[in-house]
């Protein structure tokens, strides 16, 4: 195609959308609400699927509504979408580092790549783990409620029948787009990023988990959403542990090279100098070029 | 070989985009049969039936059976560990809820408490109660089944 030479300009637009996916997905709980409690009610008690519950079960309509309006006012927790910032939050840490002694030069950036690596690594695994047991607790509490026919089915339809299926859709088309941008950015900043095994292949599991959490809010009937969006969160939650506990035990080892780098130079240069032109190798992220 | 995996994986990338674009079956269904996936993580749930142990010694009960004066109301507080629980009516006119500490109550007509076919009251809630109150002039008498 062209000669490899880095093009920092590409190198900081992928990062920067990156930066943009993992944001959409912190904030995308924030920009799409359900409607209010009493609205949801409403509409649970208008729906078909409603009225054929009440004549199957022969349940009066007052009782019905006697039911949810006891009901606590909850919102559906839309946690896939949030739980795909783990991954992106990875990618995020994992390109900076990349990219960091390719803008900045590794003379700076060498010894802090093991620490960010394990600190990193660190609060995104604490975070997954988190993650994990929240939403296998909602996905629990949602099926149960659903089974429990009629009155349980009932709230559930209340609280968490209203999934917002929309707004999942054009943030996970956003994230998606944005996390295949910068694969396309990384490619133009310099082809030698494709080698980067480690790289590639976070890459296409945010963009994979992505797609599966826009699969999971789709193929399935919409009062269903909120627990397959549940399953999506578990799902991702899994993925980004794994994935953090790579990037913690990748961030070991670069901190112990470093070190003994360090022991070796009798506390002098702990790294080498990037190379000029700008055509290190990006490879399998981090704790890497640390040792001449 | 690498061309014919190529291709195949932008047949299954298209697909799964059309999948995601038509979102099939995202419309109706059955809310009382989800099926499938619901289905299965419902099998992984704890069940427990509330059984006579459960509420022996508390007021109104007597061996699995929950005896009402005319007019009188019993509350009895269930255990946290039973999910489901049995109950027919085997004489009187009882009025039955079942009401727990996040979700509204749930009302039982007595023909839905028939000992001939007994339905399966879910548990679903935190802390719920059972109120039988005894709305006829006889005693009203409920068993566990």
């Amino acid at each position: 195609m062209v000669a490899d030479s880095l093009r920092k300009p590409f190198l900081v637009a992928a990062v920067a959308a990156v930066l943009v996916a993992f944001l959409s997905c912190l904030g995308s709980s924030l920009v799409s609400a359900p409607p209010p409690f009493a609205d949801r009610v409403q509409q649970t008690m208008s729906s078909p699927q409603t009225a054929e519950l009440l004549d199957r079960f022969d349940i009066d309509v007052d009782d019905a509504r006697d039911s949810l309006n006891g009901t606590k006012p909850e919102s559906p927790p839309g946690m896939g979408i949030p739980a795909l910032a783990l991954i992106e939050g990875l990618l995020l840490l994992v390109l900076v580092i990349t990219a960091a002694p390719l803008l900045i030069g590794e003379r700076v950036t060498g010894a802090l790549t093991g620490a960010v690596s394990i600190i990193g690594g660190l609060v995104v695994l604490l975070a997954a783990v988190a993650t994990a047991i929240v939403s296998f607790a909602a996905l629990m509490l949602m099926v149960s409620l659903l089974l429990s026919v009629p009155f349980g089915t009932m709230a559930y339809l209340a609280i968490f029948g209203s999934f917002d299926t929309g707004g999942a859709a054009l943030f996970t088309s956003l994230v998606l787009g944005l996390t295949l941008a910068s694969l396309v950015l990384l490619v133009f900043a310099q082809q030698r990023f494709v080698k980067g095994k480690g790289l590639m292949l976070l890459i296409a599991t945010a963009a994979l988990l992505t797609f599966v959490t826009a699969l999971l809010h789709s193929i399935v009937p919409s009062f269903l959403a909120s627990i397959t969006d549940a399953v999506a969160a578990l799902v991702i939650a899994i993925v980004s542990a794994i994935w953090a506990l790579l990037v913690f035990i990748w961030g070991i080892v670069a901190a112990v090279r470093v070190l003994r780098l360090g022991r070796q130079a009798g506390g002098g240069s702990l790294t080498r100098e990037a190379p000029s032109g700008g055509t290190s190798t990006p490879e399998a992220p981090p704790g890497r070029r640390t040792r001449d | 070989m690498k061309k014919v995996v190529l291709v195949l994986a932008m047949v299954v990338l298209v697909g799964a985009i059309a999948l995601v674009m038509l979102r099939p079956g995202s419309s109706g269904g059955d809310v009382a049969r989800p099926g499938g996936l619901v289905e299965v993580i419902g099998g992984m749930l704890p069940a427990r039936d509330l059984v006579p142990a459960d509420v022996s010694g508390k007021p109104c009960w007597n061996q699995g059976t929950l005896e009402v004066p005319p007019g009188g109301t019993c509350v009895t507080p269930l255990p946290d560990a039973a999910t489901r629980m049995r109950l027919c009516t085997t004489q009187g006119l009882p009025d039955v809820r079942v009401q727990g500490a996040s979700y509204g109550p749930q009302r039982f007509k007595p023909a839905q408490l028939d000992c001939s076919d007994p339905g399966s009251i879910s548990l679903y809630d935190d802390g719920s109660r059972l109120l039988v109150a005894c709305l006829g002039t006889a005693v009203c008498r409920l068993k566990l089944v």
